[in-house]
């Protein structure tokens, strides 16, 4: 007897916390959304239950299609400018731009992952790629940045964020767009989409072509031409078959981008008997930066390309399995060059190239028991075949080439030697359990941990806990703890001295965040977050690449930071955002025992930005970014580098020939400001320049047309 | 064995009881698109008239406008929700909202709305075949379809924003 009334008891409960859950689904409050928001409701999310923003046990920012065209954002970059969080360096060449999360400074791109549609972008042996113009935002139809350790689910190198593009399917784009753009520095581009859903069958396929001279920097050279990037190109493509219960995609995409290597180096202005590039640089390493030998000053040709297929079915509301197999391959493509001096007399040829791929796949299975419990489990297996970092080719530094009369080269006959490669392979699985409760209103528990086995850096248990809590209707409450890792790349391995039995172990983090949501009415949110990122067995390639002093993993950083954030509606035509960052980033060298502020990381930041839709006919955004002082590294001579405030402005048509055409115009850096990047590496002034210079105004004029 | 059993019907309730409100929520976004779609739409009927959406077929739509009705008007007009069992029975309306679980065909439908409605479907293929919105699911997101020929057969004209974010059937 006593047993059945526990049941009844369970029974009812059960029921009554089902209904509580309805209030927050309630059409009441779903009328106080915009139709974009509406559209961007998950009616069945992964997990199988209605989920916003806001409930979402991470701590999550969206860039909306919406968002991209009003504020003239062409590539990945531009987006991330105006999100708290990130700090960046540009190079202006040699690959893209280097992105920091919440102040973690160094292993350039290497602490986050780019995701297309949920498969990872990132270069497989662990170059800095990440992005870069030919990543264009035309074909997106939102980003999700998932903050902090996400190891959890997605396994090595979610470690301090995860960056999802979800592409525009068929349905989306129905129909053709077109694009052409002209700009500064003889910066031209052609990009399209074109898509249709018809009957079961979904098509989509976009398109990019990048060509630009880049900035000049004439003090390291006045015939300075490394920031080119010479016809990046991208192309993406996917069919999709809907059955009754399940879709099919079939995808590929391919992107290339042939660039210069920018200020990736000092000029070699001793060789070249030309003044002092300046800010404390010394001008007898370098590399190459202007046009030599009828050619480019040196190539950097990065190459990534990936085919899937997946299937998902989803034979009821409660329950889906996602299925994915995919190969990609990712490189250097061998026409790849610099010229680079060690000694100012003589210049050496080094051709560079690298080829890894990767066969993968993936099971995901989400099931919701009810509202109150839902479960995600997956399995994932990947094979990696990675080359032993650059390929080695032959050296001849004896026999001098004497070039147009002038340069002494060495080595221009070098040839690769044959590529050397590791297979890897990854196991992992994950289970992640969602409670949903009406303690303190509305209250759901996260649990969740991913086990990985790697073939050489062994075993990494990442676990997951998140608390969020909301409180009436306005007002939600996170708590977060995560940790994640990151795989040494093969690039760090092979840096140190052959057979020296080295062995590099992950990074680990720990992530301690508390976040605040406040939304007195539909129209503004105001988000606090807190967070503590505990760095451990950090990589430094500086001791890596010591014969003498190749320690395994040195470094440990912690890093707390405060982020203010700010969206809001001030009018139907009119929506704001702001925010503001506070973040203190202390390093240790484990083997040297010093320690300090970590470098290319400022205390204060912040963005902000308005856009203005003026009678239906322009979208006129202005927005600001402004970065605090950055330090510069210990071994960096010009000291901390002042911050600054770059003002940004985007003009855009709407509804002009009933939509059909659209012109834009972007100006960044609207004043003409001066301002400068830290150094990165050691930024000694040796190899690597003190500090980077960063162009004045530029401008972009963009038509597109709608058939 | 009885508490085997007992727990099996209670996973069972508790799984319908949550498909239950997924239909639910569903029928909520909806009706909420379809508020938010009269805001978009240049209307043309007399000031005194109340405002008037019509459901034809049971649908949990008619419930979600009827909470909103309860709470909302539209430019000071009081909005009144009915329902049609079949064709014959559709009087003039402002919004003729055609659940997926109408028995009668669409054109059957669409031969008895007169100028002024707005029809909006749920049904694949709907908006290609005639009427003015339609929702549809892709990736697990409501959209909906405009088809801005069957917009303007109704002598009714709707905003560039609202057809921006519209799938576009021609």
């Amino acid at each position: 007897m006593k047993n059945r009334i526990i049941f009844v008891v369970i029974f009812l409960a059960f029921s009554y916390l089902a209904k509580a859950q309805e209030d927050t689904t309630g059409v009441s409050k779903l009328l106080n959304l915009s139709l974009e928001e509406l559209m961007n409701i998950n009616v069945i999310t992964a997990s199988g239950f209605m989920q916003t923003v806001s409930e979402a046990p991470s701590t999550i920012t969206v860039i909306t299609a919406r968002q991209i065209a009003e504020r003239g954002y062409e590539q990945l970059e531009d987006a991330l400018r105006d999100v708290p969080g990130i700090d960046m360096i540009h190079i202006n060449g040699y690959a893209p731009t280097l992105f920091y999360f919440r102040g973690m400074y160094g292993a350039e791109n290497l602490r986050a992952l780019l995701m297309i549609d949920g498969i990872a972008e990132n270069n497989i042996l662990g170059s800095n790629d990440l992005a870069g113009p030919a990543y264009s935002l035309h074909n997106i139809e939102r980003i999700e940045i998932i903050w902090g350790p996400v190891s959890a689910l997605y396994g090595a190198n979610a470690f301090g964020g995860v960056i999802n593009m979800i592409t525009k399917k068929g349905q989306d784009i129905n129909g053709i767009h077109a694009e052409q753009g002209f700009g500064s520095f003889n910066t031209s581009f052609e990009k399209f989409n074109l898509g249709l859903k018809k009957s079961k069958f979904e098509f989509a396929l976009a398109g990019t072509l990048f060509s630009t001279d880049g900035p000049r920097f004439t003090n390291r050279d006045p015939n300075y031409s490394g920031s080119y990037v010479n016809k990046a190109y991208s192309l993406i493509g996917s069919v999709s078959y809907y059955a009754k219960k399940s879709v099919t995609t079939f995808g590929y995409r391919t992107y290339r981008t042939p660039m210069g290597w920018g200020t990736y180096s000092n000029s070699p202005t001793k060789y070249l008997r030309l003044p002092s590039q300046g800010y404390g640089n010394r001008g007898i390493v370098g590399v190459i930066q202007s046009n030599i030998r009828g050619g480019r000053s040196g190539l950097d040709d990065a190459f990534l390309r990936t085919s899937y297929i997946q299937n998902e079915w989803k034979p009821n509301e409660k329950f889906n399995i996602l299925s994915r197999i995919f190969y990609r391959e990712t490189g250097t493509a061998d026409d790849s060059y610099i010229y680079v001096t060690a000694n100012s007399t003589k210049l050496i040829w080094v051709p560079i190239t690298s080829y890894s791929n990767r066969v993968a796949g993936s099971v995901s299975v989400n099931y919701s028991l009810s509202k109150r419990h839902q479960f995600s489990a997956g399995v994932e297996v990947d094979r990696d075949n990675v080359e032993r970092g650059a390929r080695k080719t032959t050296l001849d530094l004896n026999t001098p080439y004497l070039i147009d009369g002038v340069d002494t080269v060495t080595n221009i006959h070098a040839t690769y030697l044959p590529r050397q490669y590791d297979i890897r392979t990854t196991i992992g699985s994950y289970l992640q359990y969602n409670l949903s409760t009406n303690i303190f209103g509305k209250t759901n528990f996260t649990f969740g941990g991913r086990f990985d086995y790697n073939s050489y850096w062994g075993n990494a248990l990442s676990p997951r806990i998140a608390i969020v809590n909301q409180h009436g209707k306005n007002l939600t409450f996170k708590l977060q703890f995560g940790r994640a890792f990151r795989a040494p790349t093969n690039l760090e391995i092979y840096q140190i001295t052959p057979n020296s039995n080295f062995h590099l172990k992950k990074e680990q983090i720990t992530t301690y965040e508390v976040n605040a949501i406040y939304s007195p009415s539909p129209k503004v949110r105001l988000q606090l977050n807190g967070f503590r990122n505990e760095l451990s067995d950090v990589i430094i390639l500086t001791l890596l690449s010591s014969p003498l002093t190749p320690d395994k993993n040195p470094g440990a950083i912690s890093i707390n930071g405060v982020e203010g954030i700010l969206n809001t509606d001030i009018t139907r035509n009119i929506t704001a955002f702001a925010n503001v960052t506070y973040q203190y980033a202390w390093g240790k060298n484990l083997v040297t025992n010093k320690s300090g502020k970590v470098p290319g990381v400022a205390n204060l930041k912040g963005n902000a930005g308005l856009a203005m839709h003026l009678d239906n006919f322009f979208i006129v955004s202005v927005s600001g970014n402004w970065v605090g002082t950055r330090p510069s590294p210990r071994t960096d001579p010009y000291g901390s580098v002042k911050g600054y405030f770059l003002t940004n402005l985007n003009v855009s048509t709407e509804n002009l020939f009933n939509n059909k055409i659209t012109v834009s115009l972007n100006i960044h850096n609207l004043f003409n400001v001066k301002w400068l990047d830290p150094g990165f590496r050691t930024a000694d002034g040796f190899l690597y320049a003190t500090v980077l210079e960063q162009p004045g105004s530029s401008g972009l004029i963009k038509i597109g047309v709608n058939l | 064995m009885f508490k085997k059993l007992l727990f099996i019907i209670l996973m069972c309730y508790s799984s319908a009881n949550a498909i239950a409100q997924q239909r639910e929520v569903e029928a909520n976004l909806k009706a909420a698109f379809i508020y938010n779609f009269i805001k978009y739409i240049n209307w043309k009927a007399p000031a005194d008239d109340p405002f008037i959406i019509a459901v034809i077929g049971t649908s949990p739509v008619y419930n979600s406008l009827q909470e909103i009705a309860k709470v909302e008007s539209i430019n000071g007009k009081k909005i009144v929700i009915v329902h049609f069992n079949n064709p014959d029975d559709i009087t003039p309306c402002n919004i003729l909202f055609i659940s997926a679980n109408s028995a009668y065909s669409l054109s059957s439908i669409l031969v008895r709305v007169g100028k002024g409605t707005l029809t909006i479907s749920e049904e694949p293929g709907y908006a290609e075949m005639g009427t003015a919105f339609n929702f549809v699911l892709v990736r697990d997101k409501l959209k909906f379809e405009a088809n801005p020929h069957a917009i303007e057969a109704a002598g009714l004209k709707a905003s560039s924003q609202l057809l921006k974010l519209a799938l576009i059937v021609k």
